[in-house]
């Protein structure tokens, strides 16, 4: 309360096109628009939808040590890709557990690193305190905005003022183009389990391109998506959300994110905790359940396993795509097993619930 | 947002119509807004007796789950089953098609504790509604 929340360029735009403003990690963000959440998630699955995620932290690292170093900090390999591409990794203190999981781009001579919002003070400190000397580190939040255009018809928005350059690109790739005089960066990534892009564009071009992309995808009758739904979306797709399947106290082992975690590259942060974690054999691991009935499991619900009680609910609630009620949780890895028979306490109702495969929805567009 | 003259609310939300010595409820425009996407309705069974206050539902939307409180003291004649198939009614019309409860009134005295139109739009321009 009284805290001065932060507005990215579309504040006004949002609340003008009747987005519910919610604070979210001291951002006044849009957790929902005029047509609510099942509708933007709805939306998204079966067009296309756009986020603006600008409140995402964006820094820049820069110097003739910048790789190293970036490569240094996350758990995956940057020297797997070269310019041109882009990974997902987590970032973790020197106990293996998670200070956030971020976004890599290599731009050749230099990396920019998208963080949570909520991390993006703790991560730029992290990074402050290891860096070396032939490393800079500069703060973009502010620079440029940042959107998501997630859907299947996603691609087709972006046809006809850039054509080639973005269609090229592949999963994971970027382009850089021209617009307005001005460069903008187009990955295809994403966090809906969709096709789509995140654009990057400087902060005074960033009204008139967002109203410029609903015009390009008019055909595809965009629209606004909040948060609402974008928490809805990457938890059908099992996409790990920083602060409820991870924190600090969790390791990217435990976390489901193995892929990620590139054990064999050489040095990096959390290396040596994980390593004896993977000896050792994890404590715990993350499944995905649904429950029976129509009462939803929620984040926070204890999860039982006869009487005992034996984790808890990361994310729950409704899969829309799938009309039920799924969540995630972490579980001793005996009892990971699918069809495993576990009960949500959900105030002191029992739901019934099972493991099941994740991710939980697989007809998305995504193109791997 | 609509706050029909003819009906009684409750702090907690809810809109009561008076029938008779029968009273019909659920809950307000502004409470239906706040939750947002209704997904799940769970309702008692009729021929339940309620004090007032007593937790006698849930309601499950996308982001939130919330407790629903008798707003009198009651005996439950019937529910509104078409919300199971269909709980967005309750989000499309909250004071007509999203009704939940009908039931037999305890004490009409209890009537006069309910707030008025007025008195329940105050409340929630209170709340930033």
């Amino acid at each position: 309360m009284g805290e001065q929340l932060r507005k990215t360029p579309y504040h006004d735009l949002h609340v003008r096109n009747g987005g519910k403003m919610v604070p979210f990690a001291g951002w006044s963000m849009p957790v929902q628009f005029r047509n609510g959440i099942l509708h933007e998630h709805r939306k998204v699955r079966g067009s296309a939808g756009v986020f603006d995620v600008s409140h995402m932290g964006r820094i820049y690292f820069r110097g003739p040590g910048a790789v190293a170093f970036v490569n240094y900090l996350i758990t995956n390999n940057l020297e797997r890709i070269g310019r041109g591409r882009l990974l997902y990794g987590a970032l973790c203190n020197h106990d293996g557990g998670i200070i956030d999981d971020v976004t890599v781009y290599h731009l050749g001579d230099e990396i920019l690193m998208v963080v949570n919002a909520a991390n993006a003070d703790a991560v730029w400190k992290w990074a402050s305190e290891l860096k070396p000397g032939d490393v800079e580190m500069v703060d973009a939040t502010s620079d440029l905005a940042q959107i998501a255009l997630q859907g299947p018809q996603a691609e087709s928005c972006l046809a006809a003022p850039f054509d080639a350059a973005v269609k090229d690109v592949g999963y994971y790739g970027y382009a850089h183009v021209s617009w307005e005089g001005a460069q903008i960066l187009i990955s295809r990534n994403g966090y809906t389990g969709e096709d789509g892009f995140e654009i990057y564009v400087p902060t005074q071009l960033a009204v008139p391109l967002w109203e410029t992309l609903f015009r390009w995808g008019s055909a595809a009758q965009l629209e606004p998506v909040g948060l609402g739904a974008r928490d809805s979306l990457r938890m059908e797709v099992n996409y790990a959300l920083y602060g409820n399947e991870l924190n600090t106290d969790v390791s990217p082992l435990e976390a489901g994110l193995r892929w990620v975690v590139k054990l064999k590259k050489g040095d990096f942060v959390g290396r040596e905790a994980l390593l004896a974690q993977k000896k050792a054999g994890l404590r715990r691991t993350l499944v995905g359940f649904e429950v029976a009935g129509k009462r939803l499991p929620r984040h926070g619900h204890p999860i039982r396993s006869g009487a005992e009680e034996i984790g808890v609910v990361t994310s729950g609630g409704y899969c829309p795509s799938l009309d039920r009620g799924m969540g995630m949780g972490f579980v001793p890895p005996e009892l990971a097993e699918i069809g495993t028979p576990l009960a949500i306490d959900a105030r002191g109702a029992l739901l019934e619930a099972k493991v099941v495969e994740r991710p939980f929805y697989r007809k998305g567009s995504v193109k791997r | 947002m609509e706050f029909p003259e003819r009906l009684r609310y409750t702090k907690e939300h809810e809109w009561v119509r008076v029938e008779g010595d029968e009273v019909v409820f659920g809950i307000t425009d502004f409470a239906q807004d706040q939750l947002g996407d209704i997904v799940y309705i769970e309702l008692p069974e009729p021929g339940a007796s309620l004090q007032r206050m007593d937790a006698f539902g849930s309601v499950e939307a996308v982001k939130t789950v919330t407790d629903l409180y008798a707003p009198v003291s009651c005996e439950v004649v019937a529910v509104n089953e078409a919300l199971t198939d269909d709980p967005a009614r309750v989000n499309n019309s909250p004071y007509g098609d999203g009704w939940m409860v009908r039931a037999k009134l305890g004490d009409a005295a209890q009537l006069d504790e309910l707030l008025s139109a007025e008195a329940y739009q105050k409340l929630v321009a209170e709340l930033g509604g």
